[in-house]
């Protein structure tokens, strides 16, 4: 009879997690592939290049000016000028253009004279990104007209020259300093969030489409058999998940990020326990959502639609203030929340393990609490027909065992 | 050759026949309908009122003077804000960098003197970048109310040149912006994630929907009985087996629409009915990928996991968090054969532009011919690979190492 001690349960998971059919794809690609196809919308880091029209409807040397200035911004990308306002309201609509700029007519003579006149920017609310990006984009330009058409007022008032120069060269009122993420980058935004929820779905998706395999298999394989039967064994099927997700989450945070230019392992040793931790909870939850659903064939359907909701939950894109309590509730329990917040300030931000702590232990808290759960939902399967007639039973072994010996 | 009569009955009986195998699955039911609505109500339940409001701040103030104070004062004024007193800069980046402050405004030390002498001075302001989107919602709030405070003193000291009240008030207005952001004025979080993650869940759920109702018939052996059902035509087993998922999603996207336009109050300034059109092509778009899913994957598992692929992160390829404008031509591309990103567009289109059903053209054929291709490719493989397994049902397990072995036997 083949061997099928501890080392056994843990090396033949192990094998079926790499060469399974159905799941190597989730243990062995997934993450890998994952790495460059999530990765890849987010490569041009700023939100900029927003196509744009404008209507120039003065035509005068300051309204040709104002264009020239717009078009040497990096956020909107001019694709045309025109001095027709009913052609690029129908393009804005279109979806040919996503900002319209309208100079309005008598600009240069209002801004000259000193009566309020308005750049009018239009933008698409439903792309909010977009429309910051535009506002920033027109902001710089018009600014700069304004300045002088400010400075021209005051000196008609008899404000003296050197006062309104000096009044130009003053200090920015305020300077951003952006921290973690100096680029402001959106691949180093959004990539090490998503990663988070990525390894929790793929890790879930795949024990769960396993051991569904192994439950519906006509004879249940040993390591199953065994976790069924016994704790020490259950732990033999749970390591070798836990050290494939930790590997993946090594090369995520190591060699992915490195590759992409996101930095990371800002704090190596509260880096490396996030990577266990996050390893340690998402393989717990795991194996009770594939206990769970046993012969149930919808772990998969289940656990990827979960990973939309999970990314914006975690409170790192929408500020946690302002999320309702019964969602943290929710959030509370789905290892990705605490993982995303200890990943990110140990990894990006630098903080040392005592300033993670509390994710940590929120982590092992979770792997302690779905470990408990695994193991009271396979008790309930020990008296199951498969397991009790299974070769590999641990009662059938110790029996043959006794026979063998007397 | 069948008659259309002959057709539609089979359709008819594969229907009732599909009905009957959902009543009899609590489970699937569950998994493919209940849950998706679930997390729909979720995101929207999730983004509360969809405004960033009272998010910590620390604010170091290491000047302490009476113009140091007004200025935190006006800071503290900003919806967006919840100062939090820190005394040292020191300190300040240490809660940073534990993540418990999403910034740090940082009043100099010298501020008043400096801003009274006429030298002037900068505050700074740290944010938190890794938290970029509640990041760049402080930073436009604070820099609105900079400039505001820069021009509020720019109208005080012009008033010292005689110009008066009205004068003052025509000179810092004299050249401004109007902007518009159509559609959702506020910057509403609701409306924008709103509308970008609810479609998001509901077709990555319509695609598990699909891939399920299809490869039930691999994992439960009854290819045989839903094709003899259908007379052997393999489209009227797939009209009649999918028509009753495509219906019931259809209603749970009206259920979408009604909660985002109508209770949310994001009613559409163009034609609702076009926004549903879309939404029933998108659907139709996902069904026929769902289709070729299924005919090309070499285990009904596979076709799982190849549907999650397909289907999960799509999303960011629909340029609703970095624009589609800001990627590079080949992603651009990319992100066309994609049918969310169709209708992101026509979503957009209708909702917020107004745009005429004739304006939607290029959306409505791109989404046609995603429909069209893979059903092209999709029923006849589908057709081939089911007929081959009716004939030699009972397949063995397959492993990547049986498959090696196979070819090195062989």
């Amino acid at each position: 009879m083949k061997s099928c001690g501890w080392t056994h349960c843990f090396l033949e998971t192990v094998k079926e997690c790499l060469t399974n059919l159905s799941c190597f794809s989730f243990f062995l690609v997934a993450i890998f592939f994952y790495s460059f196809y999530y990765a890849w919308p987010y490569t041009a880091q700023l939100p900029d290049h927003i196509s744009t029209v404008v209507v120039d409807l003065d035509n005068t040397p300051i309204s040709r000016e104002l264009i020239r200035g717009l078009q040497a911004v990096s956020q909107i990308d001019v694709k045309g000028v025109s001095n027709n306002p009913d052609t690029a309201i129908r393009d804005l609509k279109n979806g040919k253009f996503t900002t319209l700029i309208t100079i309005p007519n008598g600009f240069m003579k209002d801004a000259i004279t000193g009566v309020p006149t308005a750049l009018e920017l239009v933008s698409n609310g439903a792309f909010i990104v977009k429309a910051r990006s535009s506002i920033a984009g027109a902001a710089g330009p018009l600014q700069e007209i304004a300045s002088t058409a400010i400075a021209a007022q005051l000196i008609k008032q008899g404000v003296p020259i050197s006062t309104i120069a000096a009044s130009a060269n003053k200090p920015p009122a305020v300077i951003f300093q952006p921290m973690y993420n100096t680029v402001s980058g959106y691949l180093n935004f959004a990539v090490p969030i998503v990663f988070c929820i990525i390894f929790q779905t793929v890790t879930l998706a795949g024990v769960g489409t396993l051991i569904n395999e192994w439950f519906c298999a006509k004879q249940m394989p040993f390591p199953l058999v065994r976790a069924i039967q016994s704790l020490p064994y259950l732990f033999a099927l749970y390591l070798p998940f836990f050290c494939i997700l930790l590997f993946w989450t090594l090369f995520i945070e190591g060699a992915s990020f490195a590759w992409h230019g996101i930095n990371s392992f800002q704090n190596i040793p509260a880096t490396l326990a996030t990577c266990v931790f996050l390893s340690m909870a998402v393989c717990a939850l795991a194996l009770v959502i594939a206990f769970a659903f046993k012969r149930a064939n919808y772990a998969v359907q289940t656990v990827v639609l979960t990973s939309l909701p999970c990314v914006f939950i975690t409170g790192d894109l929408f500020p946690l203030q302002n999320i309702p309590d019964y969602m943290n509730i929710i959030a509370f329990f789905i290892p990705s929340t605490p993982a995303v917040h200890a990943m990110l300030r140990a990894s990006q931000a630098g903080a040392s393990i005592g300033q993670i702590m509390p994710h940590l232990l929120h982590l092992l808290g979770l792997t302690v609490f779905y470990l408990t759960i695994a193991y009271l939902i396979a008790r309930t399967y020990r008296n199951d027909y498969e397991v009790i007639s299974s070769p590999y039973s641990l009662k059938t072994v110790k029996g043959q065992t006794i026979l063998s010996s007397k | 050759m069948r008659s259309p009569i002959a057709w539609l009955n089979a359709v008819t009986r594969t229907t009732f026949r599909e009905i009957k195998c959902l009543v009899k699955n609590p489970g699937e039911v569950l998994v493919t309908f209940v849950f998706p609505l679930v997390w729909m109500l979720v995101v929207w339940g999730l983004l509360g009122k969809g405004v960033i409001e009272q998010v910590p701040v620390a604010m170091v103030d290491n000047d302490n003077t009476s113009v140091s104070r007004q200025v935190a004062l006006e800071l503290s004024s900003i919806r967006a804000i919840k100062p939090v007193v820190i005394n040292t800069q020191a300190e300040a980046l240490e809660e940073l960098k534990k993540g418990t402050v999403y910034g740090i405004i940082s009043i100099p030390f010298g501020y008043m003197k400096d801003t009274l002498s006429g030298r002037g001075s900068s505050i700074s302001v740290y944010l938190d970048e890794n938290r970029y989107a509640v990041a760049g919602g402080i930073q436009g709030d604070i820099s609105g109310l900079m400039s505001a405070l820069k021009l509020q003193q720019t109208a005080k000291s012009s008033l010292a040149t005689g110009i008066g009240p009205a004068g003052a008030r025509r000179l810092v207005e004299v050249v401004h912006s109007d902007f518009y952001a159509l559609g959702n004025m506020g910057m509403n979080f609701n409306a924008f994630l709103g509308s970008n993650l609810i479609p998001g869940v509901l077709f990555l759920g319509s695609m598990f929907c699909f891939v399920t109702a299809i490869i039930r018939e691999d994992y439960r052996n009854s290819i045989k009985d839903w094709l003899d059902n259908a007379d052997n035509s393999m489209t009227a087993a797939l009209v009649g087996k999918l028509a009753p998922h495509y219906f019931i999603y259809s209603l749970i996207i009206l259920w979408y629409l009604a909660l985002f336009a109508g209770q949310g109050g994001w009613a559409p300034s163009g034609s609702l009915f076009v926004w549903f059109a879309s939404a029933l092509m998108c659907l139709a778009a996902f069904l026929g990928a769902a289709i070729l899913i299924c005919a090309i994957a070499p285990t009904w598992r596979f076709a799982l996991v190849v549907a999650s692929g397909y289907a999960a992160p799509a999303l960011p390829f629909t340029g609703f968090s970095i624009p589609t404008d800001s990627m590079s031509p080949v992603v651009q591309f990319f992100a066309e054969l994609l049918p969310l990103t169709w209708f992101i567009r026509g979503q957009s289109q209708q909702w917020v532009m107004g745009a005429n059903v004739l304006d939607m053209g290029e959306i409505f054929s791109s989404l046609g011919l995603l429909i069209i291709i893979p059903l092209i490719f999709g029923i006849p493989l589908l057709k081939r690979k089911y007929f081959r397994k009716e004939k030699n049902l009972k397949a063995d397990p397959v492993s990547l190492l049986s498959i090696f072995n196979k070819k090195r036997s062989s």
